[in-house]
C-alpha cells in the first residue's frame, strides 16, 4: 500500500497521472516510516517502546482518559438536552476534575460564564446552539 | 489610490476599536501561563468569523503582538513565562523582580516589545512587497520546491529529533488529506462520514491540537496545585525611567533585528529568537556575569526579539504563502476564511488588505504600550485567576468555538479528537509546529506538485529542469542531510 507510493515518487509515470490517493499514501508512507525509526532510537528522548506501551500509557493517564469520556458523552448529550443544559452539568465537572471544591463556586461560575457565553455567541454572533424540547 | 490614500483607508474607528480588543485579548492570553499565542489565536478565530476582514485582520495581528508581550508579565510577576518565548525574560526579569524592580522590569519588557515589533514591522512593509515580487515568477513546480524546503526546516528546526518533527509534518498531510481531492473532486479518507466531506474543519485541528491539549497536559498537576491563586509580585514600585529606556536603544535594535531574521525562517519561532538575542546581549555586554542576576539588558534583549519574531514570521506568510511558525499557520487558515489567500498575488488582488495588516502590525506596537501601561492592573488581577475556573472557561470556550466554525457537532468530537492526538505528541516530545504548518500547507503542497505533474505531462524532470525549482529541492536535500546528521550526532 505504502510502497507503491514510493515509487511513485522518484520513477517518471510515462505520462500517466497520479493518483488521487497518491499524496495520502506518500504522508502515511512517511509516517510510518519515521515514526518507526523515531521508536527503534527512542530509549533516549522519551518515546516508549514495546507491547506494553499502550496499556502503560492508559494506566498512567487515567485522568486525561477519563476528562476525554466525558467530553464525548457531553458533546453527544448536546444533540439531545442542548448546549445550556449540557454545559451547565459539564462544566462543574470539568471544575471538579481541575480540583476545586468549593460548592459555591461550582455553581456561581458556570452560571455566569455560561449567561455571558450564551449572550456573546447566540445573541450577537447569531448562532444556533443545539437546544432541546424546550428550547433551551 | 497612492500609499497615503490606502493608510488612512484604513484608520476607521471600527478597526481602531478591533485592534485595541485584539491587543487586549493577546496581552491576557500570553500572560496567562498555560494559554500560548497560538491557544489566544485560535480561541479568536471562531469569533473573527463573523467580521469583516479588516476588523478580523486587525484583531488577530493585536493578539499576535499583545501575546508575544503578555507572557513577559507572569515570567517576571511568578517566575512562569506565560508563553515559550518569555522564558528567557524569566531569566533575569523575575531577579529584578526579587529585587524589588518588578515594575521597572514590566516597564522594559513592555518598551521593549513595542520597540521589537516596530522594528519588524517596518522590515516586513520593505521586505514582503519585495519578495513577493520576485516571486511573482514562481510556477507550481516552484511553489512546491518552496513548501518542501520550508516543510524540511521545520521538521528539523523543531526539537532535537528530526525524526520526530517529519512524522509530525506528515501526520499533518495526512490530516490534510481528508476530504475532497483538490485537483478531481473525488472523497478520501472520508470513512462515509458526511461532515467529513470537506475535510476536518481548521478550528477542530487547531483548537484540538492547542487547547485541548494542554489542558490535558494541564490535568497532570495536582488538583490542589491547581486550585491555588500564584503569588505575585508587588509591581507598583520602582518604574522605567525614560534614560534607562534609552540606554537600551543599541540592544533593543539588535535584538528586534535577530527576532525578525529568526521569525522568518519556518518554524523557528519566538522562544529561539529571544534565547538568541539574549545570548547576543551577554556577549556584547560590559558586565556578561551579571546576566541571571537581574540586569534590565537581558529582558530588553529577551522582548524585543520576541515581539520582533511576529513582522518576521509575516514576511514568508504575505510573500509566499508559506507561514513562518504557529501562529502565523492559524492566521493563514483565518486570512483564506475571509478570502484573503496569503501569496504574491495577495499584493495586486488584495491590496487594501496588505495595507490593513501593515498598519495593524505598525499599530498595534502604540496600543500595546498604551494598553499595557493603564491595564497592566487588570491584568495582573487576571494573571490570578485559578486554573481550577480558567482551564473549565477554556474548556467550553474550545467547545463554542469549534461548533460556532460550522454548527456542526462532529467538529467538537474531532476537535476532542485532535486534543488527544495533540496531547500524545506533547507526551512523546514531538513538535506541534510542523504538524500544524503540514495540515495548512498541504493541500497548496498537493495542488502545487500534481498542477506541476500535469502541466509537463506527468514528467517528475520538470522539478529539476527548471533552475528555481532545482536549487529550492538542492537545499531540500542539503538541509535534510544537514539535519539527520545533527540528529545523529545528538543521539
Amino acid at each position: 500500500m505504502m510502497f507503491p507510493a514510493a515509487r511513485f515518487l522518484i520513477v517518471w509515470t510515462g505520462g500517466s497521472e497520479v493518483s488521487t490517493r497518491f499524496w495520502p499514501y506518500l504522508a502515511l508512507f512517511i509516517a510510518s516510516l519515521s515514526s518507526l525509526a523515531a521508536i527503534l532510537t527512542s530509549g533516549k528522548d522519551g518515546l516508549g517502546s514495546g507491547a506494553g506501551v499502550i496499556t502503560e500509557a492508559v494506566s498512567s493517564n487515567k485522568k486525561q482518559a477519563a476528562f476525554l469520556a466525558v467530553s464525548f458523552v457531553y458533546v453527544k448529550a448536546m444533540e439531545y438536552v442542548g448546549f445550556l443544559a449540557a454545559s451547565l452539568v459539564m462544566m462543574p465537572a470539568v471544575m471538579w476534575f481541575y480540583g476545586c471544591r468549593d460548592k459555591r463556586k461550582l455553581v456561581v461560575v458556570p452560571v455566569i460564564f455560561l449567561a455571558i457565553i450564551h449572550l456573546i455567541f447566540s445573541k450577537v454572533f447569531r448562532i444556533s446552539f443545539p437546544s432541546w424540547a424546550l428550547g433551551v | 489610490m497612492d500609499f497615503f490614500d490606502l493608510v488612512a483607508s484604513v484608520i476607521t474607528g471600527w478597526n481602531l476599536l478591533f485592534l485595541a480588543a485584539g491587543v487586549f485579548c493577546g496581552i491576557i492570553g500570553g500572560a496567562l501561563p498555560g494559554i500560548s499565542p497560538s491557544m489566544t489565536i485560535a480561541l479568536l478565530l471562531p469569533i473573527s468569523l463573523y467580521m469583516p476582514a479588516s476588523y478580523a485582520v486587525m484583531l488577530l495581528i493585536g493578539a499576535y503582538q499583545g501575546a508575544m508581550y503578555g507572557g513577559s508579565i507572569s515570567a517576571v510577576l511568578i517566575n512562569t513565562p506565560g508563553t515559550a518565548s518569555a522564558a528567557a525574560t524569566a531569566f533575569d526579569g523575575y531577579q529584578m523582580a526579587l529585587n524589588g524592580q518588578a515594575g521597572k522590569a514590566i516597564g522594559m519588557s513592555l518598551t521593549a516589545s513595542c520597540t521589537g515589533g516596530l522594528i519588524s514591522a517596518i522590515i516586513l512593509i520593505f521586505m514582503a512587497k519585495w519578495l513577493a515580487a520576485a516571486s511573482l515568477k514562481f510556477g507550481p513546480a516552484e511553489y512546491f520546491g518552496v513548501m518542501l524546503l520550508a516543510l524540511t526546516l521545520i521538521a528539523g528546526v523543531c526539537g532535537d529529533n528530526m525524526l520526530k518533527g517529519v512524522a509530525a509534518a506528515a501526520l499533518g498531510l495526512l490530516a490534510a488529506c481528508a476530504g475532497q481531492d483538490p485537483i478531481v473532486g473525488s472523497d478520501r479518507l472520508t470513512f462515509g462520514i458526511f461532515s467529513l466531506f470537506d475535510g476536518f474543519a481548521m478550528l477542530s485541528v487547531f483548537i484540538g491540537v492547542f487547547a485541548m491539549s494542554e489542558l490535558l497536559t494541564q490535568l497532570k498537576q495536582k488538583p490542589e496545585a491547581l486550585d491555588l491563586p500564584p503569588e505575585l509580585m508587588d509591581y507598583k514600585k520602582d518604574k522605567l525611567t525614560l534614560a534607562e529606556y534609552w540606554s537600551q536603544r543599541w540592544n533593543m535594535l539588535i535584538s528586534g533585528l535577530i527576532g525578525t531574521f529568526v521569525g522568518i525562517l519556518p518554524g523557528v519561532g519566538g522562544s529561539t529568537a529571544s534565547f538568541l538575542a539574549y545570548a547576543e546581549a551577554k556577549r556584547r555586554s560590559k558586565y556578561p556575569e551579571k546576566f541571571g542576576t537581574g540586569v534590565i539588558d537581558g529582558v530588553a534583549a529577551s522582548e524585543a526579539a520576541n515581539n520582533g519574531v511576529c513582522g518576521g514570521a509575516l514576511i514568508p506568510m504575505l510573500a509566499l504563502g508559506i507561514p513562518g511558525d504557529v501562529v502565523t499557520a492559524i492566521m493563514v487558515g483565518a486570512f483564506v476564511v475571509h478570502g484573503i489567500k496569503p501569496g504574491p498575488l495577495l499584493f495586486s488582488q488584495n491590496i487594501n488588505e496588505v495595507y490593513t495588516i501593515y498598519v495593524s502590525l505598525l499599530l498595534s506596537t502604540v496600543f500595546l504600550l498604551l494598553i499595557g501601561m493603564l491595564f497592566l492592573p487588570l491584568v495582573v488581577r487576571i494573571v490570578r485567576v485559578r486554573k481550577s475556573i480558567l482551564f473549565p472557561c477554556v474548556f467550553i470556550l474550545c467547545i463554542v468555538g469549534t461548533y460556532a466554525a460550522r454548527g456542526n457537532l462532529f467538529d467538537c468530537a474531532a476537535m476532542l479528537g485532535f486534543g488527544l492526538f495533540g496531547y500524545f505528541l506533547r507526551s512523546n516530545k514531538f513538535q506541534l509546529a510542523p504538524f500544524i504548518i503540514a495540515f495548512v500547507l498541504g493541500p497548496e503542497a498537493e495542488l502545487n506538485y500534481r498542477l506541476a505533474l500535469r502541466i509537463s505531462d506527468n514528467n517528475y524532470m520538470t522539478f529539476l529542469e527548471k533552475p528555481i525549482s532545482a536549487v529550492l529541492l538542492l537545499l531540500t536535500v542539503v538541509s535534510a542531510v544537514f539535519f539527520v546528521r545533527r540528529s545523529m550526532k545528538k543521539a
